[in-house]
């Protein structure tokens, strides 16, 4: 509706890299304050403004929870605030390596800090999904899925469309049992009502199949693969299935590098060259799928603007992950510091907004609903 | 076996042993040669990496399943019940339960074990969608679905002693209730870090440190979800086990009919 998929999905990518490789507060801050500035700009139009809320909600118990969890449980850090009456047990499961357990005891400054910035950034991750899921158009989504995952789209989609209409037939089958004087009272008169509404759904399915068939889905332009023509030589499928088991293996070799060798630059390596062999595999797959559309989204100037910012934040937070990964650590013990700020990275963040802000600067009009 | 079909089965055997190892790295982390802030500064981004990895996997196996071409009715048919377990999430019921698990598990028992795994994994996917639940744990919740169709279909079939079929359903509904807690905890568990938990005496040890080693990482998380996230899972399992109880026979006898009616193939 308002962005091009493609656009909103880089948009995603670079706001989740902030919140995601950051433990600094302020950057934090900074990322989350930039994503919400989108929803408070665009969101009220949305039908699922409600489900904002309610990420916000969750966010803001897991804040809490991960606050309470460190005053409780950890003692660490020079600052002492309270001294509360301490718990504590060993339990010897192991032998070898008795498990502590402690409540309470020494709270200090630290422990508070540490516990509110970990709530901040799981607090990030939920607001920036909250956003995403408001904004974008499902459908849409849905139908730039890359073409060697189309099946599973129509499915999704499929699915999507009938969850009102389900609602709707198992309201009727409600009534329509009640006229025969069924009452829903405890869980043993279930069976009534959801087998009716499995068997309205099949129904319908095969209607939908027919009409499926009736436009060509599922037609196959090319006679190659079918078998008969071809059965001698190898079928480019066998190859490219061949070369996806073997992406799979150097991944998996990767990441067991990664997990067993201290040296992480080995197993990291492995793992992209995988993944890369992986996404060109698939990618050669789609090539042999044909698929027509109706509609095609429009890639206007600005989701220029949005695309460019938000691969502006992703180039950044991956130069500095990758040269001086520091810079993103906040760890407040011993001793609580002062977390840096550093406003040329701060500034960037600010690019996030860019959704909110790139049709004003465009003049383009929002919400082309006539046209969906 | 064709060359096909055995590279398909491969595929998925990897790809699922790779989507498992996501799941557990915590458990597989070295051991504690690390100074602290090296292993702080990457507790963030293990569980990035392991979110693509899982992404990734998930890709592969949809893909792999779909290669075979499926025609509009599985389609449609897929679509439908996509929707309609969907719809079951909407159901609001006791402590969090949600009715998701009982008709992948006997779509996937009836119609075989690719028809569970998409069923499973797709029914997450939009019930993420329509209840604007995406999220990080989308990955994961998809995986495990779809395993648990996945496995439905290799279940021994025995369809002539149907009383018998409905208890090994059941059974398996009320285990997969409680792994599915188990291993969703998993997501997040490693988020919850807690600084010198392993090093100094006197610290809580229900959360994950990187390089605790393998046993101490097992007896945490033990001790982690006796004590939260369990009682959840119960509450879960037991409405799972009444549901398959008292719709597993009416719901397998329509699908089975259903099949032999439209001559519907899932293989």
């Amino acid at each position: 509706m308002m962005y091009h998929p493609i656009t909103w999905s880089l948009w995603l990518l670079a706001a989740l890299m902030p919140v995601v490789l950051t433990k600094n507060p302020f950057y934090l801050l900074v990322a989350i304050l930039a994503v919400a500035v989108n929803y408070l700009a665009l969101g009220h139009s949305s039908p699922t403004a409600e489900g904002w809320k309610s990420f916000l909600r969750l966010g803001l118990v897991l804040v809490l929870f991960s606050m309470a969890f460190n005053l409780l449980f950890v003692s660490a850090g020079d600052t002492l605030l309270i001294t509360l009456p301490k718990l504590h047990w060993s339990l010897a499961i192991l032998a070898s390596q008795p498990v502590l357990i402690q409540i309470g005891g020494p709270v200090t400054l630290e422990s508070v800090v540490y516990g509110l910035t970990t709530g901040l950034a799981l607090m990030g991750v939920l607001i920036t999904f909250a956003t995403f899921n408001t904004l974008v158009d499902h459908y849409q989504l849905l139908r730039s899925i890359p073409r060697f995952l189309y099946q599973s789209a129509i499915v999704a989609s499929i699915g999507i469309t009938f969850v009102p209409q389900m609602v709707i037939a198992q309201r009727e089958i409600r009534e329509a049992q009640a006229l025969r004087g069924h009452r829903f009272r405890v869980i043993r008169d279930l069976p009534p009502l959801f087998i009716a509404l499995l068997a309205e759904g099949l129904e319908r399915s095969i209607t939908l199949a027919e009409s499926m068939d009736a436009r060509g889905f599922g037609g196959q332009p090319s006679p190659a693969s079918s078998g008969t023509a071809g059965a001698h030589t190898p079928s480019p499928d066998l190859l490219l299935k061949s070369v996806i088991a073997l992406a799979l293996v150097i991944l998996a070799s990767g990441a067991f590098a990664l997990s067993y060798f201290p040296n992480r630059a080995i197993g990291g390596a492995t793992m992209l060259i995988g993944s890369g062999t992986l996404v060109v595999a698939l990618w050669m797959v789609g090539q042999g799928v044909q698929r027509s559309r109706y509609r095609r989204d429009l890639w206007r100037r600005r989701d220029l603007l949005v695309a460019g910012a938000s691969v502006v934040v992703c180039l950044l937070i991956m130069a500095i992950w990758l040269t001086d990964r520091s810079v993103f650590a906040f760890y407040p013990y011993p001793r609580l510091n002062w977390p840096d700020f550093n406003a040329w990275i701060g500034l960037p963040l600010l690019l996030l907004t860019m959704p909110a802000l790139a049709n004003r600067l465009t003049g383009e009009p929002l919400g082309e609903l006539a046209h969906d | 076996m064709t060359k096909s079909e055995f590279l398909s089965t491969l595929i998925l055997a990897l790809a699922s042993g790779l989507g498992v190892w996501a799941f557990l790295y915590p458990f597989f982390t070295p051991a504690a040669s690390q100074s602290e802030m090296a292993g702080m500064a990457h507790a963030g981004d293990a569980p990035l990496i392991f979110i693509l990895l899982l992404g990734l996997c998930l890709v592969v196996i949809v893909a792999n399943l779909e290669t075979r071409r499926m025609d509009a009715r599985v389609v449609a048919v897929l679509g439908v019940m996509v929707g309609i377990n969907a719809t079951l999430r909407l159901v609001p019921g006791p402590a969090g339960f949600s009715a998701m698990f009982f008709l992948p598990i006997l779509c996937g028992y009836a119609f075989g074990a690719d028809f569970g795994f998409l069923i499973g994994a797709l029914s997450m996917l939009v019930s993420g969608i329509i209840t604007s639940g995406m999220g990080p744990w989308l990955p994961f919740q998809m995986f495990a679905a779809g395993w648990m169709g996945l496995v439905s279909g290799w279940l021994p079939h025995l369809s002539g002693h149907s009383r018998l079929e409905v208890l090994m359903l059941a059974a398996w509904g009320t285990l997969c209730s409680f792994i599915f807690g188990l291993v969703m905890n998993l997501w997040f568990w490693p988020f919850l870090v807690l600084p010198g938990g392993g090093q100094s005496a006197g610290e809580l040890s229900t959360t994950w440190q990187p390089g605790i080693g393998l046993l101490q990482t097992v007896v945490r998380y033990g001790l982690y979800y006796l004590t939260t996230s369990l009682w959840w899972d119960a509450g879960r399992a037991i409405g799972n086990l009444l549901l398959l109880l008292l719709l597993g026979a009416p719901v397998l006898r329509l699908l089975r009919r259903f099949r032999q009616r439209f001559q519907f193939s899932t293989q």
